[in-house]
């Protein structure tokens, strides 16, 4: 009896002390959003990868290969892979860990939902014949990129290989030279773990890439369930040489529901798991990239919508830093403690990103904020928006209205590879022609002018692949971008994709900035994530806008004491619809 | 005479080892842990109507272990508890989630667990052999490194039974890894210290 009391007030305690998972409002933000259609987003029609030393399991009941032992029901990839062949022994190379990253993708279950449940994972283990060579992982990856007839729209790499003799961390290693060539020929993004520890077994390499996006781990502030914090697991020892910094984003990586081979629930740690929901996130934006261009949507039809480097750019724009700036319901500190006003790559135009955190913390909601606009070429832009685009000269983006308060503003482009064989196609054994990144990289700067003409702020880097502005014009006035060749690679002719945020409009009592006042900022308020925590002036701005910019007729606001009953029943009815 | 000597010197040598403490090692597969190979899975203390981890005190103690790591602090000692098993588990879990103090002073007649526990740590913390004798308990592990960029907690619960009166000393010690390693401070912060325990009579005790 007493045991059993025991076992009730433990068991108690450890429930009440876990919240959500890294997917919803608090984590990346990703549950809820929706197609033009209503439809809402899952991932589906994408496909994407994941490549690392063993696989993930298919269970027999999918047409996979592994038992219930070695695989879980509800995390099926589409197909798994041992090197360039298609998986077909029991449990072959089969292990937790890529069980658990492709669960943050794709797991279907309800208790660890994924980003994209409905996106088609192909999983390569390269760990055949004991080859763990950078040769072997490339020529997996490659593989793993030209599945779907090559339209694989983003692939995880939770790994980190150790240097070969020799080798910097400058892009020259044989892994990273892959991976910038991969990005570029066949258009894919590739997202990788940060570097969390000390030890023989993880290396930096590919962290130093150009071309991907590299993703450091946040951790849940236990008492309100958001993931803010920088984790102090990350480790910045090995970043990349020179000025640029490794990491691009920061997303969940500490208390991460995720699910288990065998189908079981449990939390866990890594930047492992970090990275995965940039990858989901990524097939989130493609199905709504998908959906748009093949209804032929205006500032759709050219498709680059589903451009690698429009995926980073809008993602690495619209991520959050401060609190109540564009959608952020979180202000993220690096582990100096530093707000991004107050760090280098504010201050510094050759630092175009924090060391710590990137360009802030992954936030789907606001990322598609920031892609449903569409692709606006140079000339008169709006507040929010992308382009794909080229250089020649200068190029400017003039707002089309008065802007103020801070304005995002992110430039990503690719570093060129080139192979040695002739034909293009990468196959085992093959490498890259050495050039010096100068040749490689094209150095692109990015402006941001006044009215008169005058630069307000600037992201000059000379050897990066991304050029980000993040800075608070202030009052009202009018605003240009420009974006400039400054030498190298290419020069003139340069692709670029450039995504934008000057819009500082608010609606009040639209806490979770979604365009709309309805429940779901009341449950912001609830958490104290509204501009004034807790305070009854917030709930009365809420109360008073309750209703604005919903669909359906409002009759009257409900009060907060029934409004708790009313949100758990809806969340539990958006639960049941999103499955 | 001089032969008399040495016959009764190694006669008292001969005895004297007779008396050493008898090592025994606790086989691995006795052991309840997570994420130890060779051991018993801690999860399987409980059984559950669903899959999830997360509401069980296993889970518990995976979670209040990675949290304590963010907090960049270093564990603090073994511990032992009442019990084995199941009951072990909980007691372990008063400890861990709920902050209860471990105890110092143990009854000799109460079956009794020692608690073996690491942070988030840069490789697997893998238990490589327990052994026991009268009045010391060395815990040998190997700390495994990750190749994938996860960090891993671990527990193990080792029964020893009822435990004489007296001092007990638990030692922890990392044996060399296999792959070089470099960073042993982290090892340090991550995985408990040695400790020492005192084994009572009831009446002595109150």
């Amino acid at each position: 009896m007493r045991l059993g009391l025991t076992l009730l007030f433990i068991f108690a305690t450890i429930v009440s002390s876990y919240a959500d998972s890294g997917v919803g409002p608090d984590g990346i933000n990703a549950t809820g959003l929706m197609l033009p259609n209503s439809t809402i987003l899952t991932g589906a029609t994408i496909s994407i990868g994941q490549v690392e030393l063993s696989r993930p399991g298919k269970p027999t009941t999918n047409g996979g290969p592994d038992d219930s032992m070695n695989s879980a029901t509800t995390v099926v990839p589409n197909q798994v892979y041992m090197g360039t062949s298609v998986a077909i022994i029991n449990g072959f190379l089969v292990s937790n860990h890529p069980e658990l990253v492709a669960s943050v993708m794709i797991s279907t279950n309800t208790n660890a939902i994924g980003v994209a449940p409905d996106a088609q994972l192909n999983a390569g283990g390269y760990g055949v014949g004991g080859d763990l060579s950078q040769n072997q992982i490339a020529t997996t990856m490659n593989y793993i990129a030209t599945r779907n007839g090559g339209d694989i729209a983003a692939i995880n790499f939770s790994e980190g290989i150790a240097l070969d003799g020799g080798e910097g961390l400058d892009g020259t290693s044989h892994l990273s030279q892959f991976v910038d060539w991969s990005a570029a020929q066949h258009d894919v993004l590739y997202v990788f773990a940060g570097r969390e520890s000390d030890s023989v077994g993880d290396g930096p390499v590919p962290t130093d890439n150009f071309n991907g996006i590299t993703v450091a781990r946040s951790a849940k502030i236990v008492s309100s369930g958001s993931f803010v914090n920088v984790d102090s697991g990350n480790v910045y020892d090995d970043d990349a040489d020179g000025d640029r910094v490794s990491i691009d984003l920061l997303a969940p990586g500490v208390l991460v529901d995720v699910v288990n081979l065998g189908g079981a629930v449990s939390e866990e740690v890594g930047t492992s798991l970090a990275a995965p929901h940039v990858v989901g996130a990524a097939a989130l934006l493609q199905q709504y990239a998908k959906f748009q261009i093949d209804n032929s949507a205006e500032r759709w039809a050219t498709g680059n919508a589903r451009r690698h480097e429009v995926m980073k750019a809008i993602m690495l724009n619209s991520a959050d830093k401060l609190f109540n700036v564009h959608g952020s319901q979180r202000q993220i500190l690096n582990l100096n403690g530093q707000l991004w006003n107050q760090t280098l790559a504010h201050s510094s135009p050759d630092i175009p990103l924090d060391l710590h955190f990137g360009a802030g913390h992954l936030n789907v909601g606001s990322a598609l904020n920031n892609f449903e606009p569409g692709e606006y070429d140079a000339g008169i832009v709006p507040l929010i928006g992308w382009d794909y685009g080229s250089t020649g000269g200068s190029v400017d983006y003039t707002f089309n209205a008065p802007t103020s308060g801070w304005i995002a503003i992110t430039l990503t482009w690719d570093r060129v590879v080139a192979l040695t064989d002739p034909s293009n196609i990468y196959n085992y054994g093959d490498d890259f022609i050495p050039n010096s990144i100068e040749n490689q990289l094209t150095n692109l700067n990015l402006y941001l002018f006044d009215n008169d003409d005058n630069i307000i702020a600037s992201s000059t880097a000379e050897a990066d692949s991304v050029e980000h502005i993040f800075f608070d014009v202030g009052d009202g006035g009018d605003y240009k971008i420009r974006v400039t060749s400054a030498g190298g690679g290419s020069g003139d002719g340069q692709d670029y994709a450039l995504a934008w945020w000057a819009d500082e409009s608010f609606t009040t009592g639209d806490f979770d900035f979604d365009g709309d006042v309805d429940g779901k900022d009341f449950l912001v308020w609830q958490r104290g994530n509204s501009p004034n925590p807790f305070s009854s002036g917030d709930l009365s701005d809420w109360q008073g806008n309750y209703g604005f910019g919903s669909l359906g007729a409002v009759t009257a606001v409900p009060e907060p004491s029934s409004l708790v009953l009313a949100l758990v029943l809806g969340l539990g009815v958006s639960a049941l619809r999103k499955r | 005479m001089v032969v008399r000597f040495f016959a009764l010197l190694a006669f008292v040598l001969c005895s004297s080892t007779g008396h050493a403490e008898e090592v025994v090692e606790i086989p691995l597969s006795e052991i309840w842990a997570l994420n130890m190979p060779g051991t018993k899975d801690a999860y399987r203390l409980e059984p559950r109507q669903d899959q999830d981890l997360r509401k069980t005190v296993t889970g518990g103690i995976n979670r209040e272990l990675i949290l304590r790591t963010g907090d960049q602090a270093k564990a603090g000692p073994c511990f032992l508890v009442i019990g084995e098993g199941k009951e072990a588990l909980l007691n372990a879990a008063k400890v861990i989630v709920e902050g209860a103090l471990p105890a110092k002073v143990l009854p000799t007649d109460k079956k009794l667990s020692l608690v073996f526990y690491s942070y988030s740590a840069p490789g697997y913390v893998h238990l490589q052999s327990v052994k026991r004798s009268k009045s010391k308990l060395t815990v040998s592990y190997e700390v495994v490194t990750h190749r994938t960029l996860e960090a891993t907690v671990h527990f193990a619960l080792i029964s020893l039974g009822k435990i004489p009166a007296g001092q007990v000393t638990i030692e922890t010690k990392e044996v060399p890894p296999k792959k070089s390693y470099t960073n042993h401070a982290l090892t340090d912060r991550v995985v408990c210290d040695s400790c020492t325990f005192v084994i009572q009579h009831e009446g002595a005790r109150q």
